[in-house]
């Protein structure tokens, strides 16, 4: 089965499936709404305990609001609602320990994560946050594969981080941000310093 | 998380973090530390788990040679004893020098290394120089196994490569993982033969379990039925019989995990005629005194072939599409 194909279905997009399954409702962050079935569900221990603890009829999918989730937006959702879909039914890995842990990624996985590194970072997050071990295993055997053979310079370009530089920049403004006195009480002590005396103390 | 911006890696919740790390490969991790502060902080607490895909350790009485291949990625050091002092080059690059003996900075190293691994070893080789059971090879050896102890009950690998003695193949095959282990390869340098005479390695639960053996410089005065199980095996038995050989025939021609195994001899114990016990040859070239046989396995679609000569024996599951036409099977 391609991506394209796979049954997730934004609802003012495509038909409402005419199978007798229950077909949840879940809205994005940016109010993308989704239909997942209830097998599909299951890749996600998180929702199903949600949906599990909701107890919702057929009736009540349909006629209630959508369930809401709140950090992830609709692009990412619609990527690991795919994937729920074209893995349903699928034995959820458990790594115990007890055997060597071997993640392969499966062509369907593979042209899904064919995506720019921040969307792919998002999808990670949106795994671990509603707690889909596969796509969790599969995403991040993904990104540790893009660090083979880079410089630190390049593996900061693919891996989307701040220098050190740019970091204590971001986390200076931020503080600034926040409290407006602290570049001046920061230049007062620099300059305390440079003047020699510990007054300041 | 905020849907406007992009996340970094470092955005990324720790576990995810773990589980990507596991991945990365020893090279690219100390690469990633290179990266940035808040990068270099996470792994040297975390700490993450790496895969081995193998690791091969080489002594001298100077020196040891540690390579890892690491999630694919290759990586080299040398741990050079200099008299009063050690030094350690990775490359081109001295990674460290002081006064703490060489095995002592080996055995740092590999802790680091084993304590971390993830899963499995791929293949787990070790050269012990010629001098066997003298000097550095003993203690090496015996800082090897303590450090194997002391990093968890046994350590999980696919495949063992020794060179060194058969006490030494012992020693090392009882701290692997028996679930694990596949293949065992012994061997010893410089064409120096040692004989095995007792049945102690051949009583390892690592031994019995094992799909493959091949041994280079060893004899085995041993039962051949100590090998039977082997799917894969190569091995040299001092003395064996023509009833030995039917024994074997009818062994791998029922089993359906047998490949081949080529076992060669320095005596054919009794003077049977080889052809009474197993049947008309397929093949005989008596100026080379060379013989093959076809025979039926259990499974029709194979065909188990055996070659004997003046040194040695091989026996081959054939799919029955490649014995020749001219084979009748008795």
């Amino acid at each position: 089965m391609s991506v394209e194909n796979a049954p997730v279905v934004d609802v003012d997009e495509a038909a409402i499936p005419v199978e007798k399954k229950m077909y949840y409702r879940f809205e994005s962050n940016d109010k993308k709404e989704f239909r997942v079935s209830e097998l599909a569900i299951q890749q996600s221990e998180t929702l199903n305990r949600l949906v599990e603890a909701m107890g919702y009829t057929s009736e009540d999918v349909e006629n209630k609001p959508a369930i809401a989730i709140e950090n992830i937006d609709g692009k990412t959702l619609k990527l690991v609602f795919q994937w729920c879909e074209h893995h349903k039914g699928e034995a959820i890995p458990v790594d115990d320990g007890s055997v060597p842990k071997i993640v392969e990624i499966p062509e369907f996985d593979a042209k899904l994560m064919d995506i720019d590194n921040g969307l792919l970072f998002k999808l990670i997050w949106a795994a671990d946050y509603l707690n889909i071990v596969q796509l969790l295993n599969v995403s991040c055997k993904k990104v540790a594969n893009m660090a083979q053979g880079k410089t630190p310079a390049q593996l900061r370009r693919v891996y989307l981080l701040p220098s050190d530089e740019e970091d204590e920049a971001a986390k200076r403004a931020a503080q600034e941000a926040q409290d407006p006195r602290a570049r001046e009480v920061e230049e007062e002590f620099e300059e305390r310093k440079r003047q020699g005396g510990n007054s300041f103390f | 998380m905020s849907s406007t911006t992009s996340p970094s890696l470092i955005d990324m919740p720790d576990l995810a973090l773990k589980e990507i790390f596991g991945h990365v490969g020893w090279k690219s991790l100390n690469t990633l530390r290179l990266v940035s502060k808040d990068l270099c902080n996470f792994i040297d607490i975390v700490k993450p788990k790496i895969r081995i895909d193998s690791l091969r350790i080489k002594l001298t009485p100077k020196s040891v040679q540690i390579e890892l291949n690491s999630s694919l990625q290759k990586s080299k050091v040398e741990i050079h004893d200099n008299g009063n002092s050690t030094f350690a080059v990775s490359g081109t690059k001295k990674i460290c020098q002081g006064s703490t003996p060489f095995l002592s900075v080996t055995m740092e190293i590999l802790e680091t290394l084993l304590s971390r691994q993830n899963g499995l070893i791929g293949k787990l080789q070790l050269e012990i120089d010629d001098k066997y059971t003298k000097g550095t090879n003993r203690e090496f050896l015996e800082k090897f196994l303590k450090l194997l102890e002391s990093i968890g009950p046994s350590l999980r690998v696919r495949e063992i490569d020794l060179e060194g003695s058969g006490p030494q193949a012992f020693q090392l095959l009882a701290r692997l993982d028996s679930k694990f282990l596949k293949k065992i390869s012994i061997s010893r340098a410089f064409m120096k033969l040692e004989e095995i005479r007792d049945t102690e390695l051949m009583m390892l639960e690592q031994w019995k379990s094992a799909e493959q053996i091949r041994t280079f410089g060893y004899y085995f005065s041993v039962p051949i039925q100590e090998f039977f199980h082997f799917g894969i095996a190569e091995f040299h038995i001092t003395e064996v019989s023509g009833d030995e050989l039917a024994y074997l025939k009818e062994k791998y021609s029922n089993s359906t995990n047998f490949k081949s195994s080529t076992i060669h001899y320095s005596h054919l114990k009794d003077s049977k005629d080889l052809d009474q016990i197993l049947g008309e040859p397929f093949e005989n070239n008596v100026e080379f005194n060379e013989k093959t046989w076809y025979f039926k396995c259990a499974d029709p679609d194979f065909a188990l072939f055996l070659f004997f000569g003046r040194i040695l024996f091989r026996f081959v599951r054939v799919p029955i599409s490649k014995v020749p036409k001219e084979v009748s099977f008795n």
